[in-house]
């Protein structure tokens, strides 16, 4: 994997969020929950896994298994596609700062694709989703040290460098608390799975409403893939049924299409 | 040894050493005993066949010839989506599920589907989207689209039936114009209040089920209250008319 997509993910669609919002000036929340919502458990359907398949995939067919298997806006209703940016200066230099809190070791990859960034609602209804798919010479190793978070020094680590980053790319968007948790791993059918949730808050210049911001990665393995699912919402985390929709349809496409 | 008692004429000496319930006649008699109780609870529990007809005997549910909605490209649902979407604007309640639906969703309760496994793939024209509303109850809104006007029509008149739904009771109410509530308990046993409101080809529905309301237990005064939540959240679909003026609480 990307080590750098585990948390870089996060700070993009976290910035994409903010900005969207109109420099948190314009938000207007007419509730807000009384209590942190419980951590999703993804369920997907079981599927047939297919054996390690690694040595025997060409890039060609690495591509095309990518771009079968990612999200598409008719996946999610209401959507809008929007192409992924490319890397800034300060995005490798926050990666390099993420390999390090996970341990990461370089492993080589085959093909990465990732879909467009789909974006349906506005304001404080706003949700992103896009996915990644990855095939690399060990998958297993790579996908190790995504689960490398579930020590709590690792998602220390990582709210540091998400802290810091958000300092640097909100400009004058004040924001609150940060946090990173581990979601609870339910992925049936898939080798490996494992999931992340970031919570970061702005605070609203006009009201000083405090907006919580949740952005999850959840990844799993199939063979030589690991496929990872990147979502966020303002206010409330996107919906779990949702998320457990979207990875029961990566699942089964990747069952389905792998080479 | 002394002489063991007559037991009803059964010689003792068969039963010197054995077990009352060793008796056939008395083990056939447990066993028809526990099948009459297991017909008796077959029947009669919530959910049974007699009950998801109200009562009034067995039935097909929903009614053979109900329409079915149609088959749209996947861009329309965006469409759909946006149309309910409105119905608990501004993340009021908590949004925990949502997707595409068939139109036997309106008796089935059943969970909305993931979008098909092929990108390009028709989709059936439904959907759905559910919240938990800050009270703890919990609110539905529904879109279903059928080839005709006078389709949406008949799927109404099917929809608001008590015919196919437990212990049911329709009403019109004036508010939005030419809605139908209907109260009834649900498939998971929990008292349900529904609007429903049909606009060319479209059906709308806004369900709430209020927190806690299980069939054995459930106040008038608590589906009165869900009556009025949804039917103020119905005025908030894009084709409802709530220019008049409301005249009374349903019952």
């Amino acid at each position: 994997m990307n080590r750098a997509s585990l948390t870089a993910g996060a700070l993009a669609a976290t910035g994409a969020l903010v900005c969207g919002c109109g420099s948190a000036t314009s938000v207007q929340v007419a509730g807000s929950h009384p209590s942190p919502p419980p951590a999703p458990k993804a369920q997907v359907a079981r599927t047939h896994v297919h054996p390690h398949v690694e040595s025997s995939i060409t890039r060609a067919q690495a591509l095309a298994f990518d771009r079968a298997v990612n999200l598409t806006v008719a996946d999610v209703p209401g959507a809008s596609a929007y192409p992924r940016e490319k890397k800034s200066p300060a995005e490798t230099r926050n990666n390099r700062e993420l390999d390090r809190c996970v341990g990461a070791r370089r492993i080589r990859e085959i093909a990465e694709v990732k879909s467009p960034q789909l974006q349906r609602g506005k304001g404080v209804t706003r949700e992103t989703f896009s996915s990644s798919v990855t095939i690399s010479a060990n998958a297993h190793l790579a996908f190790r040290e995504y689960t490398a978070a579930r020590s709590p020094a690792v998602r220390a680590c990582l709210t540091r460098v998400l802290r810091k980053s958000l300092h640097r790319n909100l400009g004058k968007a004040r924001y609150g608390s940060v946090a990173v948790r581990l979601l609870p791993n339910g992925i049936h059918g898939a080798e490996e799975g494992a999931g992340l949730r970031f919570t970061t808050t702005i605070v609203s210049g006009r009201t000083g409403r405090q907006i919580p911001i949740y952005t999850d990665q959840i990844g799993f393995i199939l063979g030589a893939a690991e496929i990872n699912l990147h979502d966020s919402s303002i206010v409330q985390p996107v919906a779990t049924t949702t998320e457990e929709q979207l990875l029961s349809l990566l699942l089964e496409r990747a069952t389905a299409y792998m080479p | 040894m002394g002489v063991l008692p007559d037991y009803c004429g059964v010689d003792p000496d068969g039963r010197r050493g054995a077990a009352w319930w060793t008796s056939e006649r008395v083990r056939l008699g447990a066993l028809l005993c526990i099948l009459g109780g297991l017909v008796v609870y077959l029947v009669a529990a919530p959910g049974s066949v007699l009950h998801s007809a109200g009562g009034s005997g067995v039935a097909e549910c929903p009614p053979e010839g109900t329409p079915r909605v149609i088959d749209v490209p996947p861009g329309y649902l965006g469409g759909l989506r946006a149309s309910v979407a409105g119905v608990v604007p501004l993340r009021i309640g908590r949004l925990y599920e949502e997707g595409i639906v068939e139109a036997s969703n309106a008796w089935s309760d059943d969970s909305p589907s993931r979008p098909p496994l092929s990108p390009r793939a028709p989709r059936p024209a439904g959907y759905e989207m559910r919240w938990w509303a800050p009270t703890g109850d919990d609110i539905v809104a529904d879109v279903f689209v059928f080839a005709t006007p006078t389709q949406a029509q008949r799927f109404l008149g099917d929809a608001v039936s008590a015919r196919c739904h437990n212990s049911a009771r329709q009403t019109l109410t004036p508010w939005p114009t030419r809605a139908h509530n209907l109260r009834w308990i649900n498939p998971e046993g929990f008292a349900q209040a529904d609007v429903f409101l049909a606009h060319g080809a479209r059906v709308f529905r806004v369900a709430d089920v209020p927190v806690g309301q299980r069939a054995a237990n459930h106040s008038r005064g608590s589906l009165r209250r869900a009556f009025l939540t949804i039917d103020g959240l119905a005025c908030l679909l894009p084709e409802a008319d709530c220019s008049t003026q409301r005249q009374g609480i349903p019952a």
